[in-house]
């Protein structure tokens, strides 16, 4: 007789070893973190949405799981139909919204980052303040709550595997902006970067998983 | 994606590919010279001037320039003579060469072919050809591993030199010279850990970025332009191209 072996299963990859949840898993204070797998409507250039789906694959390399911080996997979207794409992008941002959390979008181009301002101002009833990182605005006395937005295709060529551009800034200039925001940040996005898929792209893609985890340490910094 | 394969109608900056007869008096005339002599241990700069087209495309660095792209010039054996001809046909008709070797034996045969001009040369080793040369040169990003006899020649012959490590202090640290000149770019000046993409070692070298701040300041007085050493294959995420693509961009805008 042989032997039957149990079969070993391997956890799903989540965004910086987070826990993985859904929506109504959310409790007030956590941060959702959800990729965003859309590259065809601001500043578009394919293979960004490809950025949170490499950012799992690396995660595993990350040293401890992240407490009050939930993977809801990727929101929907339906990026040949903008106006659809538009009102269930605001649905879900709501949900989340009203689930007492703080969302941040991972990944695709910048219309992530605007659908998510453009819900919040609907939410509060007021244009909400956005932060983008390298225009000299985490350092402000102001205190009412934004919305971060960072964009990584500022970063130099030396840390792409394919740059466009020489210059630009470094990673360690966004990670020491993010955690010098005084504010507090409602909610965020990381996008603009297509990584080279493969081990090429195994640089970026550490890269943008290091700023996200700063990203992730200040709005948990903001909550508590 | 896959840049190294790409069927585009634009050549460098996004010039059209052209004859002679579209050059007008102060464009530029870009052309390939793929010639690589068949030894040394790094190899592969008759794959540069593509290369250098499809970077500048890549980058997007396709706006604003003026001239027309000839191709490149087929490697016969008196492709020297070649380009001789027609970089005498382009000075007749005001249009600046921008050649993209190929090898050292490229930036030499454009020297010979624009006599009487002075050699603004970006590159780690003095190069015996420049010399004993009249007028003198201005060597840029020397990596001090010159003979002394070398150095007492060109002192003599009153050269002006910046190191690798004066110019990434200060780009600017030199007067630029008021007299036309014609620029090579030997792109082993680059740092060996920052562009690998150079036929020679030179772990000393410049920043891309320094080699973009230094060049920028020649734009007024360029006369012709020549690429050399630059070896694609050798740096797989293309700073090399890159930095060579920048610079002449900068050139040209200032200009």
């Amino acid at each position: 007789m042989h032997e039957v072996l149990a079969p070993t299963l391997t956890p799903v990859d989540t965004l910086l070893r987070t826990r993985q949840g859904d929506v109504e898993d959310l409790l007030p204070g956590d941060v959702a973190l959800a990729g965003y797998f859309c590259d065809c409507l601001s500043s578009p250039a394919p293979g960004q949405r490809f950025l949170a789906r490499q950012i799992r694959y690396l995660s595993d390399e990350t040293k401890k799981p992240m407490e009050g911080v939930l993977d809801i996997g990727d929101v929907n979207v339906f990026p040949l139909e903008p106006e659809k794409h538009m009102a269930v992008m605001e649905h879900q941002i709501s949900l989340v919204y009203d689930a007492g959390a703080r969302l941040c979008l991972v990944g695709g181009d910048a219309s992530g980052f605007e659908v998510l301002s453009k819900t919040l101002s609907n939410k509060l009833e007021r244009e909400i303040t956005t932060v983008h990182t390298g225009q000299g605005e985490s350092g402000t006395s102001d205190l009412s709550p934004a919305i971060l937005a960072v964009d990584l295709s500022r970063l130099a060529g030396s840390w792409m595997s394919r740059p466009q551009r020489l210059g630009g800034v470094s990673p360690l200039e966004i990670i020491t902006e993010i955690s010098a925001i005084q504010r507090p940040i409602t909610a965020a996005a990381i996008y603009g970067l297509a990584p080279t898929l493969g081990e090429v792209g195994l640089f970026e893609t550490r890269v943008s998983r290091d700023v996200l985890a700063a990203l992730v340490d200040t709005l948990k910094r903001r909550i508590s | 994606m896959n840049d190294t394969v790409s069927i585009s109608n634009q050549g460098l900056f996004g010039l059209p590919y052209g004859g002679l007869e579209l050059l007008d008096k102060g464009s530029l005339a870009v052309f390939g010279v793929p010639f690589e002599e068949p030894f040394g241990l790094r190899r592969g700069t008759r794959e540069a001037p593509d290369a250098l087209r499809r970077m500048s495309l890549r980058g997007g660095l396709t706006e604003s320039a003026e001239g027309v792209d000839l191709g490149n010039l087929p490697v016969t054996k008196d492709w020297a003579s070649h380009l001789g001809e027609i970089v005498s046909n382009l000075k007749s008709r005001g249009a600046i060469p921008l050649v993209l070797g190929g090898d050292d034996e490229v930036g030499a045969a454009l020297v010979n072919a624009m006599p009487g001009l002075m050699v603004v040369a970006a590159t780690p080793e003095v190069k015996p050809l420049l010399v004993e040369r009249s007028p003198s040169c201005l060597w840029l990003g020397l990596n001090g591993e010159q003979d002394g006899e070398v150095w007492n020649l060109m002192q003599s012959a009153k050269h002006t030199w910046r190191t690798a490590r004066q110019l990434d202090t200060d780009p600017q640290s030199f007067p630029v010279p008021q007299e036309d000149v014609i620029l090579w770019i030997d792109i082993s000046v680059l740092d060996l850990g920052l562009a690998a993409g150079a036929v020679r070692l030179n772990p000393g070298g410049i920043k891309p970025e320094t080699l973009v701040k230094t060049l920028e300041q020649f734009s007024s007085i360029l006369k012709g332009i020549v690429v050399t050493g630059l070896a694609p294959t050798l740096d797989p995420r293309g700073i090399s191209e890159l930095s060579v693509v920048e610079s002449i961009w900068k050139i040209i805008h200032h200009a």
